[in-house]
């Protein structure tokens, strides 16, 4: 579960019936996001600060702490944001909460905006999902490969497997997904494809 | 920068998540909390 929601942080809970907090780290990936331990018991401090936790609210919460301790979150993932989204000789280098992920931008099939979110799908079925619009990495991306189709859809040139006029257009990528054009960006897509053929 | 946290909550009572998600929505505009449908601590997470 937590895998899928791909969270920068977890408020956890110490003390809980079936799994405490600290066994509920250990079921999961706790590398890919920052704990935050919220608990009404003072001594779980030790424990939890060994736990790698980046911090520790005592219950009943005060709302000056949460408040600070979210600030120091959003500096720390907003100086990550900064300093290390970029693309180098075909890298895409993308931010996580636990450093930094980079991959070949050939290994990518397609791009999903959600609200201030981006999902990139790649081609061994991996979902990364990075707290940057999908405007901020097509400004990044190369446009020789990438193409926005749709204001939702940035897709990647090489995986396109079909492509159909019917119904205002719609893509089939390499991983079977269907992406719909947009009416707007019908024609700009087919030049660009073509030219993109051309150049292989 | 748009950036916006998504934070998610682990709590095994719904009030603690209740509580703690109502002061997150209220008091920190930096954080957009995920849903979570329902969290079985018994089964595999």
């Amino acid at each position: 579960m937590i895998g899928h929601l791909s969270p920068d942080v977890v408020f956890l809970d110490v003390n809980m019936p079936v799994l405490d907090g600290f066994d509920f780290l250990e079921s999961v990936d706790s590398s890919k996001f920052k704990i935050v331990f919220v608990t009404a018991h003072e001594e779980h401090a030790i424990k939890a600060i060994k736990a790698k936790a980046v911090d520790y609210l005592l219950k009943p919460i005060d709302i000056k702490e949460l408040q600070q301790t979210v600030k120091r979150l959003a500096d720390h993932f907003k100086n990550n944001d900064n300093v290390i989204t970029s693309v180098q000789n075909d890298k895409v280098i993308l931010p996580a909460s636990y450093g930094f992920t980079a991959i070949n931008a050939e290994e990518i099939i397609r791009l999903e905006a959600e609200d201030c979110y981006t999902h990139i799908f790649t081609v061994n079925e991996k979902k990364i999902t990075v707290s940057k619009t999908l405007k901020e990495i097509e400004e990044k991306v190369s446009d020789r490969l990438f193409f926005r189709v749709h204001k939702s859809h940035l897709i990647n040139l090489r995986h396109i497997k079909d492509y159909s006029k019917l119904d205002g257009g719609c893509i089939t990528m390499s991983d079977g997904v269907k992406i719909q054009v947009s009416r707007r960006k019908g024609s700009e897509f087919t030049e660009k494809y073509k030219e993109f053929i051309m150049k292989q | 920068m748009t950036s916006v946290i998504k934070g998610l909550i682990v709590d095994d009572e719904l009030s603690g998540r209740e509580n703690l998600k109502i002061l997150i929505e209220s008091y920190c505009t930096e954080i957009k909390l995920l849903v979570q449908h329902h969290l079985q601590l018994k089964q595999s997470v």
